[in-house]
């Protein structure tokens, strides 16, 4: 069974427990779960890292929470991955991004923020002509800058525009631990993967926790005891254009 | 014109040649051995963190093996991270930087990684 079928049979199974189906595809769904108190309950900013090769990260973001004007985190991920912002959107690199969702049929705009979706079928990766862009053992998808030659197809294929290309290097290091991309590679989030190897949450979901508005719940999707898979099982979550097939592992509530 | 002398013409022009040449070169040292590079001594260690003579002839392929394991099999914590030279190599101008420019190579990597 393939992860997909697994988790709208998960959904299926959370609609019978906590919700009541109502109608033609309309579920009432008891009082969503609070991320923020979850990512509280599972510790902090420790992380359960599992042997390698069993863990499957993943997020939630409930966008009920995440509001406009809020930028915690993508702040931290600028100030945690040397991220520039050089006032010229030409040259701006983004890691994660606040993008605006106006309905097609009205209704409130939706503020939420997107990032590299770390697809499970990640397209960038197949499109890579030197395999630079690889899926790590934990299901993140990164690049090793080391090999990218520049070529951009994967911007080209990535559906969530989650990457930039290094215009401009960046002379600034706001975080001397983590290297800066040289000009001419593709760059992108990591999960923060040197914080996960390390137990640590993205900085992200930390900041988001700390500073914004606890939106944002990190964990391993292997897990069953873990807070995500719960609040995934308890509350409906959706997949940015999961119509895709490329089954991403960021999962968002109320959009 | 017979043997001899176009031998001779030919001694004298290679000699033309080649004068001008051999005396620039000399003025640029080049028959000379240049002097060893003053490398910066490392410190909080008497000791590197393999022989110091095996780090001389092999810390590239050192660093660019863990590198690959670093960042494709993400196992971190190793010994020999680019960064974790910096401990006890403070001064990356007065030691890689010098042996690397007398010895002609040019690692790329300080362009992204942080060696004070
Ligand atoms: C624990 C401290 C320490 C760390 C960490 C360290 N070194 Fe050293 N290194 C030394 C010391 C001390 C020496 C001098 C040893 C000697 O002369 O016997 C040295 C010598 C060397 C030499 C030989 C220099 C010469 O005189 O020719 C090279 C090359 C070198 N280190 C490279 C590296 C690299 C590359 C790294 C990072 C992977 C590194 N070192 C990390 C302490 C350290
Ligand atoms: C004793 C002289 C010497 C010292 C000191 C030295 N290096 Fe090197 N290093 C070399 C030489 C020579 C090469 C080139 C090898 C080649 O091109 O085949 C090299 C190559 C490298 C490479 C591989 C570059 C590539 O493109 O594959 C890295 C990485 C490197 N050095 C890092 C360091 C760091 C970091 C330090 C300081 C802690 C350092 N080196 C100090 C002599 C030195």
């Amino acid at each position: 069974m393939s992860e997909l079928d697994r988790r709208s049979l998960l959904k299926m199974g959370a609609a019978a427990i906590v919700g009541t189906v109502i109608g033609n595809g309309i579920t009432l769904y008891a009082a969503p779960a609070n991320a923020g108190e979850a990512a509280a309950a599972a510790g902090g900013n420790a992380l359960e890292v599992p042997p390698k090769g069993k863990a499957r990260w993943g997020m939630v973001i409930d966008n009920n929470k995440c509001t406009a004007q809020c930028t915690a985190c993508t702040a931290a991920c600028r100030a945690e991955n040397n991220v520039p912002v050089f006032g010229d959107e030409r040259y701006d690199g983004h890691w994660i991004r606040k993008v605006t969702l106006t309905p097609e049929r009205g209704g409130p705009e939706k503020h939420l923020p997107l990032l590299c979706n770390h697809c499970d079928q990640p397209p960038c990766q197949h499109v890579c002509p030197v395999a630079a862009t690889f899926t790590r053992h934990d299901g993140i998808v990164m690049i090793d800058k080391h090999r990218c030659i520049g070529c951009r197809y994967c911007m080209i294929a990535c559906p969530y525009k989650a990457r930039t290309f290094v215009f401009k290097e960046t002379t600034e290091w706001t975080n001397k631990d983590v290297p800066k991309r040289a000009h001419g590679v593709v760059e992108k989030c990591t999960f923060c993967a040197h914080l996960i190897d390390q137990g640590k949450l993205p900085a992200c979901v930390e900041a988001c926790g700390k500073s914004g508005e606890a939106a944002m719940l990190f964990g391993d999707l292997n897990n069953p005891e873990s807070a995500i898979v719960k609040y995934i099982r308890a509350v409906a979550t959706k997949g940015v254009r999961e119509d895709l097939g490329l089954e991403p592992k960021v999962f968002y509530t109320g959009i | 014109m017979n043997a001899k002398g176009s031998i001779a013409i030919a001694i004298t022009l290679v000699a033309l040649i080649a004068a001008p040449l051999l005396y620039t070169a000399a003025g640029n040292g080049l028959f000379t051995k240049p002097p060893a590079p003053q490398l910066a001594k490392a410190v909080n260690a008497t000791e590197c963190v393999e022989p110091a003579g095996w780090m001389r002839a092999n810390h590239m392929n050192l660093l660019t093996h863990q590198r690959d394991l670093i960042v494709r099999e993400g196992e971190r914590g190793r010994k020999y991270r680019i960064e974790g030279c910096a401990t006890c190599h403070t001064k990356r101008a007065e030691f890689c930087d010098r042996c690397h420019s007398y010895a002609g190579a040019k690692p790329e990597c300080f362009d992204c990684h942080y060696l004070p």
